[in-house]
């Protein structure tokens, strides 16, 4: 079975970073599918760019200094310069295959002659007829227990609940984040102040689950295990409300 | 249709005759139908990345009480009318009036005004005059001078109960034991309300009925209020609530029954709450929650609320400023039950929308400063034009228990 990944930009922290874990564990993927990332993902850049845009025209210069002087002191928990230059060096040398967008035809008929793979997927949302594709599994990373904290901002959903922080590594599904699971570890977070620290660090602890995943999975020392999923809206979380986020933030240090 | 039509060409002519009227209906135009943007078959409606903080919202709660009094003020009576931008106030409205005063009372205790209090006190003992000697009160605005309702009766009596807490004055309670004799000797044989209900037929949103008569029934111990109560509420459940939480017969109007609007869908969940916590039975607290759940799906998807569903949950016209409030209410007070944080979080981005309706940020007279309108935009069917009290009444609950609510999740995640 080929092992593979899947980016639209090879400088992704999150791909590097699960790149990474697979180098770890002695697994150099076979190829890594380099797609554009198409209309959606401009239009949504330039959705961003345009809320930016308008929020900070409205903010005062001191907001703006605070934020970014605020920005500079939040530690980045990140590659090693060493492990950063290993990745590197892998990539000069990996098949990098470009692609249009994740979802599209040729994609699709690319994958599809790829034979058996297992994929780490950083593309968004992937629709159904890449999911139905009998020849690969995707793989998603998501930083928090499963099935308990499905659905949208579950770091903070966890610290405001008070649970431990998990990782997991899990198929990619229609429904969301409701794949079988092939990896949940539990994650030893340190006292840490802000939400943004707490959220660095589970998806970089997160991704180092990839390679242990994917050998486990390879060597058949792991297997999918089906989530037990209510279907209830409530047993979903979503956006958490800036409010709870700012009593959240007064909470984390302590305020 | 036609009909229709001319009544909404007259409306929009009319309303931009007048400087300030014209300013809220100009500002709708473009807030909301210049506004809203398509980006990847998903609408991104203006209010949807709108958010308040907590002064913003205290801010709204006295803009929207204010508002409330001006209203008391303008009618003259001790009771609440509601504003038209074409014809200006309205006579008051007994049902709402009596519905108002638990808000005012909340609101009292929040903030300790005593004219609050003196307020509220006003409006109930106006009420008591105007009780008919069947023991029910009138539908409708004053001055259509209508036979008594079923349900009207019912809200007055949330008022009466309120009064007869906070005062420990008999009379309150004299008024609400004589509206609930009268409310069981016209219950149907199965449990339901036709003779003196809305237009002669029996409807699910009488569950909002039931409530205050178990609450009567809290303080007198009156075994014939309970009964009667469950009585409805078993009707509703069992013959009226499909499995996926819709209800038939739900609408106000008959026409319109195949898709109801969400204020009577909001009313009739509201009640099996309320029936259901103050009976402390599953069963009718799992009716409640299968159709507020529903609606959290529905506003977790959409991201906003239609003004009128199908029996399969298909929305359709616009926004009704007081169903989304009610509905507000409702997964407020589910979490205050499950301690579940999603309904206080869908409850809060709700009373978010409810404040960018508000907050027109125009010039606008004390007829209409602070109010919420029957629709977003003001010219959606329902209440076409109009500030309805019991949006703005229902806005000001929201707001209200939404600060309490806030402040026991806190409480709850700091200790846990």
């Amino acid at each position: 079975m080929k092992t593979g990944l899947t980016t639209h930009s090879l400088s992704n922290k999150d791909f590097r970073e699960q790149l990474y874990s697979m180098l770890q564990q002695g697994i150099k993927p076979d190829f890594i599918i380099l797609h554009y990332s198409g209309r959606y993902r401009f239009s949504k850049a330039s959705g961003f760019i345009k809320k930016v845009l308008k929020q900070y025209k409205l903010k005062s210069l001191s907001y703006i200094l605070s934020r970014s002087s605020n920005a500079a002191s939040v530690p980045s928990y990140s590659l090693s310069t060493e492990a950063e230059k290993e990745v590197d060096n892998f990539l000069s040398s990996a098949k990098i295959i470009p692609a249009n967008g994740i979802n599209s035809a040729s994609t699709i008929a690319l994958i599809k002659g790829m034979g058996y793979a297992i994929i780490a997927c950083n593309s968004g949302k992937l629709n159904g007829s890449v999911l139905s594709l009998s020849n690969a599994i995707f793989l998603n990373v998501h930083a928090s227990k499963l099935p308990a904290y499905r659905g949208m901002n579950n770091v903070e959903w966890a610290l405001w609940e008070n649970q431990d922080m998990y990782g997991t590594i899990h198929r990619i599904s229609k429904g969301i984040d409701e794949g079988d699971i092939l990896l949940q570890e539990k994650i030893e977070t340190p006292k840490l102040q802000t939400i943004t620290e707490y959220r660095q660090f589970s998806f970089f602890k997160s991704n180092e689950l990839m390679g242990k995943a994917v050998t486990g999975y390879l060597d058949k020392k792991l297997s999918f295990v089906k989530q037990e999923i209510s279907g209830k809206p409530l047993d979903q979380y979503y956006v958490m409300h800036p409010i709870l986020k700012e009593y959240l933030a007064k909470k984390l240090t302590g305020r | 249709m036609l009909k229709g039509l001319l009544r909404y060409a007259r409306n929009f002519s009319v309303s931009l005759l007048f400087k300030r009227e014209r300013n809220i209906v100009l500002r709708d135009f473009f807030r909301y139908s210049l506004g809203q943007k398509v980006i990847n078959n998903q609408t991104i409606n203006p209010w949807s990345d709108k958010i308040y903080n907590e002064t913003e919202r205290s801010e709204a709660l006295t803009k929207a009480i204010n508002w409330l009094l001006h209203s008391q003020v303008s009618m003259g009576d001790g009771g609440f009318g509601s504003y038209r931008i074409i014809t200006g106030w309205t006579t008051s409205y007994p049902e709402t009036s009596g519905y108002i005063i638990p808000t005012l009372l909340h609101y009292n205790k929040e903030v300790q005004q005593n004219d609050i209090l003196t307020n509220a006190i006003r409006c109930g003992d106006w009420l008591i005059t105007i009780q008919k000697p069947s023991g029910g009160w009138q539908g409708e605005y004053m001055a259509d001078n209508r036979a008594e309702v079923v349900f009207n009766t019912g809200q007055i009596i949330r008022g009466m109960v309120g009064l007869y807490k906070q005062t420990n004055d008999k009379k309150y309670l004299d008024s609400a034991v004589k509206a609930c004799d009268w409310l069981c000797s016209i219950q149907e044989n199965d449990g339901c309300w036709k003779k003196s209900a809305f237009m002669g037929v029996p409807r699910v949103y009488d569950s909002y009925v039931d409530a205050p008569l178990l609450q009567v029934y809290e303080i007198t111990k009156n075994e014939l209020y309970k009964q009667k109560a469950i009585n409805n509420l078993n009707w509703i459940i069992d013959k009226k609530q499909l499995e996926n939480g819709w209800f038939e017969d739900c609408d106000n109007t008959i026409k319109h029954n195949n898709r109801p609007i969400l204020h009577t869908i909001a009313y009739t969940i509201d009640g099996l709450l309320e029936s259901g916590l103050l009976l402390n039975d599953k069963k009718i607290l799992d009716a409640a929650i299968k159709s507020a759940d529903k609606l959290f799906e529905l506003f977790s998807k959409h991201k906003y609320l239609n003004g009128r569903f199908d029996r399969n949950w298909k929305g359709s016209q616009d926004i009704i400023c007081t169903g989304c409030a009610q509905t507000a209410i409702i997964w407020l007070e589910l979490y205050k039950l499950t301690k579940n944080t999603q309904y206080l979080n869908a409850a809060m981005k709700m009373n978010d929308q409810l404040i960018f309706i508000q907050d027109r940020q125009v010039n606008e007279s004390a007829n209409t400063k602070g109010a919420i309108p029957g629709s977003y935009p003001l010219w959606g069917r329902y209440e076409a034009f109009n500030f309805p009290n019991w949006a703005t009444k229902y806005f000001a609950d929201s707001l209200l228990l939404e600060k309490e609510c806030l402040q026991e999740a806190v409480t709850l995640s700091s200790t846990k």
